[in-house]
């Protein structure tokens, strides 16, 4: 076969002039010939579709502030941390950036995030809902400072709800979802034997003990799943009776093959598309899962409600920890912060949150923007109604002292005592989980002596005191210094 | 049955056994492209079924244009076309440096050669990009490029050290007695009888550049607009959801170019081994 050289440079010479000066690059604007500014965005086109939705409010929000052009930068929600450090580094950082969570605690640690509370007006502060602004329990501030706005309605993020296919539990007899885990192991042993392997009666959401943790923060305080320390008292209770029957209900069940089969490899959206196939009866998971269903099965006889509690009753309510979580920051190092403040305030104005669920359906943190709409909506309606039903305020040591943060962090950081791994192991092993649960207690108590000291030695004051909440009731509303 | 007939139904049995297995080496990337076609909703609970039921081409829509693949289209053409350039340079250079009998150091630099390719390109990435960036070609694809080139330089050096050591020694010596000099002797004698190997050297480059997702990761964190297509599809993947009929399409968008490039080469590719081989 012949290469025609001229072709071939023609063909090289027409694909290099495709992308123009991208080959050899340019430096970061961020101000044009008009005398416009620039605010660069950083944000994750999440979820599916919200690349075109950001751009036409921001094409809006430009109508309205003729001095400003708004540059979008789009990055996969699991690089978008990375992205962002890069930019930081190489000295082209964006204005306002999306970093949820730790990963706003993340880039503060390095300088990079500007407090705002120079822009902040009371009127901006009154948009959202009483009380959730205050600096000990907002899960803005960092040291009295407000260091980031939020994007999503604050229970969203710890709520779980027990979704049930109403056709699938009435062929088999039952009226309703049920109320407990006797009933629910009852249930979904009936459902699974009438499915005859076409459809189950319940699984985990996901691999792991995700299911567990859910059930379990029914019965015993949030933090004994999350963390395995029991913040009533500041000691580890891994193996307190409600963790091991949450533990022993799935191990019963994966014995028997009540639970739906390969729940072992799922990612966190399975069980919505199992469910919405109508081959899964019953589980508990988080409340996006409802749209998902929606999206994919309109027509399917879903119910929504609170999680099964135990026989013996109630023992906690799932955990409000935080009003809400950190979403936009500003960067410590723009040079437009003035306009990069209008932009965050515009991502914080009930136009957007409005249009943000007009779009999506998310529940966003200015209620006001929604609320209205979400009671008309009988999905929406039934997740705010287990939302009041089954959450309460709880303490949150991160938010109550320095070291608390430094405890809870060290904790997050050792995730193998955790009761996960172990719980898992014993479902799927069809083991006993109090002996493993009881090691893990004992390995926990080393470790938070070993951090407590360690932190001590660097001259930061932590220890278990600051995981402990004595007069904390978990089936009441906690009020912080109260 | 005569001898004729006992071969024909031998072969035709292999092919029966044959066919269901090809059949299922193909079905998942048949399915890709099925499911560029189908609504979420049918590709997620409609089950294994090839034939959408609804066809659309929303999905490409997406791909294209919300998800930007028709920029991403552009920068890949670039990208992959600049890796070839430099590494057919590269390689083309070193590999006749290094056919030359009487080089000095010959083995040991063919060693560490060796030896890199054993280096993952993880280790690496840190001092390359910082490299990269140092001689300030951080914010394009050049950058890219280069990093992309660099490590994948080793088996080129190779090829054409191998099929330039093939040629006969006679025909550098007529050049020289022509008044050709080494650079002249390189680009009008030595390299247009390197087509073969040049065309495998390309094709294997462009494949290898086209489907890269490691690379132009890195250095397209910081400016998405450079985003390659490999790195454009991880836009499909949502914190909690993924736009799996998307991916399908954008898959497509990505997968068809090379495979159309890989078809209308292949010929040259096979050449250009086979050649290497011999010499």
């Amino acid at each position: 076969m012949k290469i025609r050289p001229a072709l071939t440079a023609f063909t090289c010479a027409v694909a290099l002039a495709l992308s123009g000066c991208n080959l050899v690059g340019g430096s970061p604007d961020s101000g044009d010939a008009t005398g416009k500014v620039t605010v660069t965005v950083a944000l994750v086109p999440d979820p599916p579709g919200a690349s075109q939705f950001y751009r036409q409010q921001f094409d809006e929000f430009e109508k309205a502030n003729p001095g400003i052009t708004v540059k979008v930068l789009e990055n996969p929600s699991d690089q978008q941390l990375n992205a962002v450090e890069l930019m930081f580094q190489q000295n082209n950082a964006p204005d306002v950036f999306r970093a949820q969570d730790d990963g706003m605690d993340r880039m503060a640690a390095r300088g990079w995030v500007a407090p705002l509370d120079e822009f902040v007006t009371p009127d901006f502060l009154k948009q959202f809902p009483e009380g959730s602004m205050d600096p000990a329990t907002s899960g803005l501030h960092r040291d009295g400072k407000l260091m980031s706005l939020p994007l999503v309605w604050g229970p969203w993020s710890t709520l779980r709800v027990f979704l049930y296919n109403e056709d699938l539990l009435k062929k088999s007899g039952f009226d309703g979802p049920p109320k407990t885990w006797t009933e629910l192991e009852q249930m979904a042993t009936k459902v699974s034997a009438d499915g005859k392997g076409k459809y189950f009666g319940y699984s985990p959401t996901a691999a792991k003990a995700v299911g567990v943790e859910m059930l379990a923060d029914t019965a015993v305080p949030y933090s004994v799943p999350a963390t395995g320390i029991d913040y009533r008292t500041g000691k580890p209770a891994t193996s307190s009776p409600g963790l091991v029957e949450a533990v022993e209900l799935h191990r019963r069940m994966q014995a028997a093959k009540v639970m739906m089969p390969g729940w072992e490899s799922w990612d966190g959206s399975r069980a919505f598309k199992e469910f919405a196939a109508g081959r899964l009866a019953m589980y508990p998971t988080p409340p996006w899962h409802v749209a998902e269903v929606r999206k994919l099965a309109p027509e399917i006889k879903m119910g929504i409600t609170g999680l099964p509690v135990p026989a013996a009753g109630r023992g906690a309510y799932l955990p409000i920890t935080k009003s809400f979580s950190p979403l936009w920051s500003m960067s410590a190092k723009s040079t437009h912060k003035a306009e990069s403040w209008k932009v965050m305030d515009f991502l914080a104005s009930e136009a957007f949150h409005n249009a943000y669920y007009k779009k999506f359906g998310t529940l966003t943190a200015l209620e006001s923007a929604w609320k209205a709409d979400a009671e008309k909506n009988p999905d929406q309606a039934a997740i705010l109604k287990v939302a009041q039903e089954s959450m309460r305020r709880a303490p949150n040591p991160a938010l109550a002292t320095a070291g608390g943060r430094a405890m809870t962090d060290a904790l997050a950081a050792n995730p193998d005592l955790k009761h996960t791994d172990a719980a898992f192991s014993s479902i799927i092993k069809n083991q006993p989980f109090a002996p493993a649960a009881a090691k893990l207690d004992k390995d926990l108590q080393t470790y938070l002596d070993k951090t407590s000291a360690d932190l001590t030695a660097k001259g930061k004051e932590a220890s278990a005191k600051d995981l402990t909440f004595s007069g904390w009731d978990p089936l009441k509303d906690y009020t912080p210094g109260g | 049955m005569t001898g004729r007939w006992r071969v024909v139904a031998r072969r035709n049995i292999w092919h029966l056994l044959l066919i269901p297995l090809c059949l299922v080496w193909v079905y998942p990337f048949v399915w890709m492209v099925s499911a560029a076609f189908k609504t979420p909703r049918e590709m997620l609970i409609g089950g294994l079924s090839l034939m959408p039921n609804d066809a659309t081409l929303e999905n490409f829509r997406r791909a294209w244009t919300t998800a930007k693949f028709g920029t991403y289209t552009a920068n890949t053409i670039t990208f992959s076309i600049a890796v070839v350039i430099l590494v057919l340079l590269v390689a083309s250079t070193a590999g006749y440096a290094l056919a030359r009998p009487g080089l000095p150091g010959k083995k040991i630099l063919v060693g560490i050669l060796i030896a890199t390719m054993f280096i993952p390109h993880g280790y690496t990435i840190i001092p390359t990009f910082v490299l990269v960036n140092g001689i300030g070609l951080g914010n394009g694809l050049l950058g890219a490029a280069l990093a992309q080139a660099g490590p994948a330089l080793v088996v080129p050096v190779l090829l054409f050290m191998g099929f330039f050591s093939g040629i006969p020694k006679e025909l550098e010596e007529a050049a020289r007695m022509d008044g050709a000099g080494y650079l002249r002797t390189y680009w009008r004698v030595m390299l247009p009888l390197a087509k073969p190997v040049l065309g495998t050297v390309a094709l294997m480059n462009f494949i290898g550049a086209w489907n890269a997702f490691f690379i132009p990761l890195v250095f397209t964190l910081g400016n998405p607009d450079l985003r390659t297509l490999g790195v454009g599809m991880y836009g499909f993947y949502g914190q909690d959801t993924t736009d799996w009929t998307g991916l399908a399409a954008a898959a497509c968008i990505s997968v068809i170019p090379v495979v159309v490039v890989f078809l209308f080469l292949q010929r040259t590719f096979v050449e250009g081994i086979a050649g290497a081989v011999k010499s």
